[in-house]
C-alpha cells in the first residue's frame, strides 16, 4: 500500500488510474487466447461484408495475436503518455506560478520599503 | 500591473479546482467503462469468422476514427466562434481539440495500418479513405505548427482558425470516401449511410461497438476538459508575464 501511496504522490492520481488500466489491459491480453480457443461454433459470426473470405488466410487466429496486442499496447501507451505529459506540464506551470508569485511579493515589499524610506527622508 | 490575487486565480485553475469533481467523475467513469469495454472485447463478443481474432481491433479503431473526426468538427466550430466573437476561450477550445485530434488521428492511422498488415498482408495503400485520413493528420499537425510559429496573441489565433476551418472540409470527404470511390477500406457498417443495417452480423458486435464508442467518448471528454483548462492557464500565465515585463 505504501508503494501505491508513494507512486500516487509522485505521479498523481490520474496517472495511477491509467497505470491501473494498463494492468487491466495486460491481464486481458493473457486471457485473449483462451477466449478465442474457447469460442464455440455457435458463437462465431458468419459472413459479414467487412472483407472477402478468401483474404483471411489462417483459421486458428494465433498468428494475428501479436497485431492485436500491438494495437492495444500502442493505443494505451499513447493515452498514458499524453496524460503524463499533460500532468507534467501542469506541475511545471504550478511551479512557475509560485515563482512568479514570490517574485511579485518581493518586489511589492521592496517598493513599500523604498516608499517608507523616501517618506522618512522627506520628513 | 500584476497582483498576487490574479496569480492565485490562475493557480486555482491550474490546480484543477475549477470543476474538479466533474473531472474526477469523468476520469473514474472512463476507467470503469474501459474495464467493461475490455471485458466485452475479450470475453463476451464472438470472434468474427472471416477476419478472425484481429477483428477485435475494430472496437478500438472505429471509436478512435469517430473521435478524430469529431475533433475536426470541434476545431472548426470553435474557430468560427473565435473569428466571430474574438473571445479567447474559443481559441483555447480549438487548440485543445486540435491537439487531441493529432493524438486520435495518429491512433486511427496506426491501428488501421497494423490491422491491415495483420489481416490483409500490407501496411499501406494509397486509396481514398486512407489518404484523406492522412491528410486530416497533416491538417492537425499543420494547425499546431502554425500556432507554434505564428506570433502569440490574436494574430496567431486567427491564422489557426482559418486552417481549422479549411480542415473541416476533409472530415465529410473521409466519411464518404467508401461511398464515392472504390476503396480497399471496408464499407460503412454503421451510421445513417450504412447500406446494410445488419452488416455487423451480430447484436453482440453492435453492442460492443456502441459501448466502446461511449467509453472512448467519455475518455475524450476527460482529456478535453484537462487540456482546455491547461491551455487557459498557459494563456493566462503568458498574459501575466507580458504585463509583468
Amino acid at each position: 500500500m505504501s508503494c501505491i501511496r508513494a507512486l500516487r504522490n509522485r505521479i498523481g492520481v490520474r496517472s495511477v488510474v491509467f497505470l491501473a488500466l494498463l494492468a487491466v489491459v495486460a491481464t486481458m491480453f493473457s486471457g485473449a487466447t483462451e477466449t478465442y480457443a474457447s469460442s464455440d461454433q455457435s458463437d462465431v459470426v458468419p459472413d459479414t461484408p467487412m472483407a472477402p473470405p478468401e483474404e483471411h488466410e489462417d483459421g486458428d487466429g494465433d498468428a494475428e495475436l501479436p497485431w492485436l496486442f500491438a494495437v492495444f499496447f500502442i493505443t494505451w501507451a499513447a493515452f498514458f503518455g499524453y496524460v503524463f505529459v499533460m500532468s507534467r506540464r501542469q506541475r511545471e506551470m504550478q511551479r512557475e506560478i509560485e515563482a512568479l508569485s514570490l517574485a511579485l511579493q518581493e518586489r511589492e515589499q521592496r517598493e513599500a520599503e523604498a516608499e517608507t524610506k523616501a517618506s522618512a527622508t522627506d520628513g | 500591473m500584476v497582483d498576487v490575487g490574479e496569480l492565485q486565480g490562475v493557480a486555482k485553475v491550474s490546480n484543477g479546482r475549477g470543476g474538479g469533481y466533474a473531472r474526477e467523475g469523468l476520469l473514474f467513469a472512463s476507467a470503469a467503462l474501459m474495464g467493461l469495454t475490455l471485458y466485452l472485447i475479450y470475453f463476451w463478443v464472438p470472434t468474427e469468422l472471416n477476419l478472425g481474432i484481429s477483428q477485435r481491433i475494430f472496437y478500438f479503431h472505429v471509436p478512435l476514427a469517430w473521435l478524430g473526426m469529431l475533433s475536426m468538427m470541434f476545431v472548426a466550430g470553435a474557430s468560427v466562434a473565435y473569428l466571430i466573437t474574438g473571445k479567447e476561450k474559443w481559441d483555447s477550445l480549438a487548440y485543445a481539440t486540435a491537439e487531441l485530434g493529432v493524438l486520435f488521428a495518429s491512433l486511427i492511422l496506426i491501428t488501421g495500418v497494423v490491422w491491415a498488415r495483420g489481416d490483409l498482408g500490407w501496411w499501406w495503400t494509397w486509396d481514398a479513405k486512407l489518404t484523406t485520413t492522412l491528410i486530416l493528420w497533416f491538417i492537425y499537425v499543420g494547425y499546431l505548427m502554425i500556432r507554434s510559429y505564428a506570433p502569440k496573441g490574436s494574430q496567431g489565433a486567427r491564422y489557426g482558425a482559418v486552417v481549422g476551418l479549411m480542415g473541416a472540409i476533409d472530415a465529410p470527404i473521409i466519411y464518404m470516401a467508401t461511398v464515392w470511390w472504390n476503396t480497399a477500406h471496408p464499407e460503412l457498417n454503421t451510421g445513417p449511410l450504412a447500406e446494410d443495417v445488419d452488416a455487423l452480423g451480430s447484436g453482440r458486435i453492435y453492442a460492443t461497438l456502441l459501448i466502446s464508442a461511449v467509453t472512448f467518448t467519455v475518455l475524450y471528454a476527460y482529456m478535453l476538459v484537462e487540456r482546455y483548462s491547461l491551455r487557459r492557464t498557459e494563456a493566462a500565465l503568458d498574459e501575466l508575464y507580458q504585463s509583468a515585463a
